[in-house]
């Protein structure tokens, strides 16, 4: 269990008059090799829960546990009676010699990483978080050069600027960068938005291809065409609890908690119901895209498998 | 402050121009860098109280036309007429009264520090009556779902809240022309379905309203009179959306979607499945499972 949340609150500007609770009482755990998805309404709280898995966040109260290294609060700091907690976030951060380590095992991929580009050339880009980290030049390179291949950008990517690139060409150099740092738990936040149609294919064929090379993927997504595709585990959050943690499979299936929620069931999977509904024998449990849906189908028809 | 008088002689209707004409642009094209033109030649009119929908890929150039009819920038040859008036350098700030812009980043709208200076902003700008203000800025929080977070910073929200106060702010000024940039990108299927409601109340009480939707939603552009395809800055498909989502081998060539019921069908074939052509999702069912 490389991640473990422990009755984990949040709340943003505590103690002031337009604080607000973002977590509340959230416990999970992420297992090794995992690609679960995180979902929920715009607000419910999954960039401030992702935000909490590389300590670019610290819990109130609760801990968060990442591999061996632990992040909670021991020290109570005091000021007129009233617990500061700002003073205590600063104080921990600076004492946490883990973030470093931590950073290291779980890479964030933010909404629009692009943003987040600012070398001359993909190369020197995709090498900074190495060097940051400790790497000789010669040792950044390296990983940077095998993490540019990871995302399918090619040598002749290396010198260009990154700045003249396509959206999605971008947005992979981004995901190098944090590829070049190693990390075995890869989180990504939203990461498709903005993209075109072939844009997004491409990017979920790479995340898919880096789960199946050992990494584990934490998705925040919309998209739940992606999720029934993808995703072995789906915890739905709601106005910062977890609500729901299960399958896409019996997400979709749960017309009740589907109802009293804002989640639509993908496309295709309304589909395949509607043809169960009007007595076609079809297996749900066989449909996570167009392809299999046709073959499902095929295969009732008697069409060829 | 210019006077009325002024201000009408900048605003002159060109005769030419059709008198139901809300954007006109003739032969307009735009580069950002000299030698490469991300806008070419682009000439269309888009009529009062049509709702257009713009669908391309990455790039192709939807963020830059908007930007051009909104006068942020410049085009480099051709011409812009906002209900018949031909954009200059001296009335661009005046036409700009009756656009009201959705940026696809909302980040690079905000000039406010709280989201109720943000609104008001455009309020001032399009001079309405301070009196008014709060009850117009109250009223459209409240039709994005965001009275709560009036007093909020806006680089405190998160980005589809974000979205939600951007169309706050540009219905609160009552345009003549809405354009929505990806408007709802960031937004969960919900949300985004709460915006299409919005946008279609809007337009309900004001069925002059001409509406500018540039997507990636094939629900979006199915919502419109009208759907122009943007590849490599050239419209190359102005059509319905009917006639427009007809053609796969188009859509499918520049990196759209297909509807899922011709995909579905497509694929069908392939396993050696039977079946006609299909308009949509009913069709599909009753041809694979009829009802009886
Ligand atoms: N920097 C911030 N300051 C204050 N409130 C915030 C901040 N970031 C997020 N929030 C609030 O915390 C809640 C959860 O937000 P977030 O984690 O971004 O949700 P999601 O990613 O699911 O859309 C929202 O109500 C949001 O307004
Ligand atoms: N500020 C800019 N400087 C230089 N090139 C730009 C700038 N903004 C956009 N471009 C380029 O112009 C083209 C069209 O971009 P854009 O209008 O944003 O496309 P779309 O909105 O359709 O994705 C793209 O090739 C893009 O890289
Ligand atoms: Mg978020
Ligand atoms: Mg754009």
């Amino acid at each position: 269990m490389p991640i473990q949340l422990n009755q984990v609150y949040y709340t943003y500007n505590l103690n002031r008059p337009d604080s607000k609770r973002a977590l509340e009482d959230i416990s999970l755990t992420f297992d090794d090799h995992c690609f679960t998805a995180l979902i929920g309404k715009t607000g419910s709280g999954k960039s401030t829960l992702i935000q909490h898995l590389n300590a670019l966040l610290l819990p109130d109260s609760g801990r968060v546990q990442i591999n061996e290294h632990v992040l909670d609060f021991p020290v109570q700091v005091k000021k007129n009676g009233k617990v500061n907690y700002r003073k205590m976030k600063k104080l921990h951060k600076k004492k946490l010699p883990q973030v470093k380590e931590i950073r290291k095992t779980v890479g964030i991929v933010f909404q629009f990483p692009e943003y987040q580009i600012f070398e001359e050339t993909v190369l020197k880009d995709v090498s900074f978080g190495p060097k940051n980290f400790g790497c000789t030049e010669e040792e950044a390179i390296e990983k940077a050069k095998k993490a540019l291949t990871m995302v399918h950008l090619d040598e002749s990517f290396y010198e260009r600027s990154p700045f003249e690139l396509s959206g999605g060409e971008k947005r992979r150099v981004a995901i190098a960068g944090i590829l070049a740092m190693e990390p075995d738990i890869l989180v990504l936040d939203e990461p498709t938005v903005g993209l075109d149609v072939r844009g997004q294919r491409e990017f979920f064929h790479l995340i898919q291809d880096l789960y199946d090379q050992g990494k584990s993927i934490i998705l925040a997504t919309h998209q739940m065409d992606v999720v029934l595709r993808t995703c072995s585990r789906v915890i739905v959050l709601d106005q910062g609890k977890v609500v729901l943690d299960s399958t896409p499979l019996k997400l979709f299936q749960d017309k009740e908690f589907l109802s009293s929620s804002s989640i639509e069931p993908p496309i295709v999977f309304s589909f395949a119901m509607s043809l169960i509904e009007r007595g076609m024998p079809i297996r749900l449990e066989n449909i996570r895209s167009t392809s299999t849906l046709a073959e499902e189908i095929a295969r009732v028809k008697g069409g060829k498998q | 402050m210019r006077s009325k008088k002024k201000e009408l002689e900048l605003t002159k209707r060109d005769e030419n121009i059709p008198l139901d004409s809300a954007i006109y642009l003739s032969n307009l094209s735009f580069g950002y860098e000299t030698g490469k033109l991300n806008v070419k030649n682009v000439s269309v009119d888009i009529k009062k109280g049509e709702r257009v929908s713009i669908i391309g890929h990455n790039g192709s150039g939807k963020s830059t036309l908007s930007k051009l009819i909104d006068g942020i920038l410049v085009q480099n040859e051709g011409d812009i007429y906002i209900f018949g008036v031909k954009m200059t350098d001296e009335n661009a700030l005046i036409l700009r009264k009756d656009i009201g812009l959705v940026f696809q980043n909302p980040d690079s709208q905000f000039i406010g520090s709280t989201v109720r200076d943000d609104i008001a902003f455009g309020l001032e700008n399009n001079q309405v009556p301070y009196k008014d203000m709060d009850a117009i800025i109250e009223d459209c929080a409240r039709k994005v779902d965001m009275e709560e977070y009036l007093k909020s910073e806006p680089s405190n929200l998160s980005g589809g809240q974000k979205q939600r106060v951007a169309i706050a702010g540009a219905i609160a000024r009552r345009p003549k022309i809405l354009i929505l940039d990806e408007a709802g990108a960031m937004l969960d299927p919900k949300g985004k379905k709460e915006i299409r409601a919005i946008i279609k109340e809007r337009k309900q009480e004001d069925p002059d309203l001409t509406i500018l939707t540039i997507t990636h939603e094939i629900d979006d552009a199915y919502d419109s009179d009208r759907v122009l395809v943007l590849n490599h800055g050239e419209i190359i498909l102005d059509d319905r959306p009917e006639v427009v989502f007809e053609n796969d081998d188009l859509l499918r060539s520049i990196h759209l979607d297909i509807p899922f019921s011709h995909k579905l069908a497509k694929v069908l074939r392939k396993n050696g499945v039977d079946v006609p052509e299909v308009k949509n999702d009913e069709e599909l069912l009753e041809v694979l499972c009829p009802s009886n």
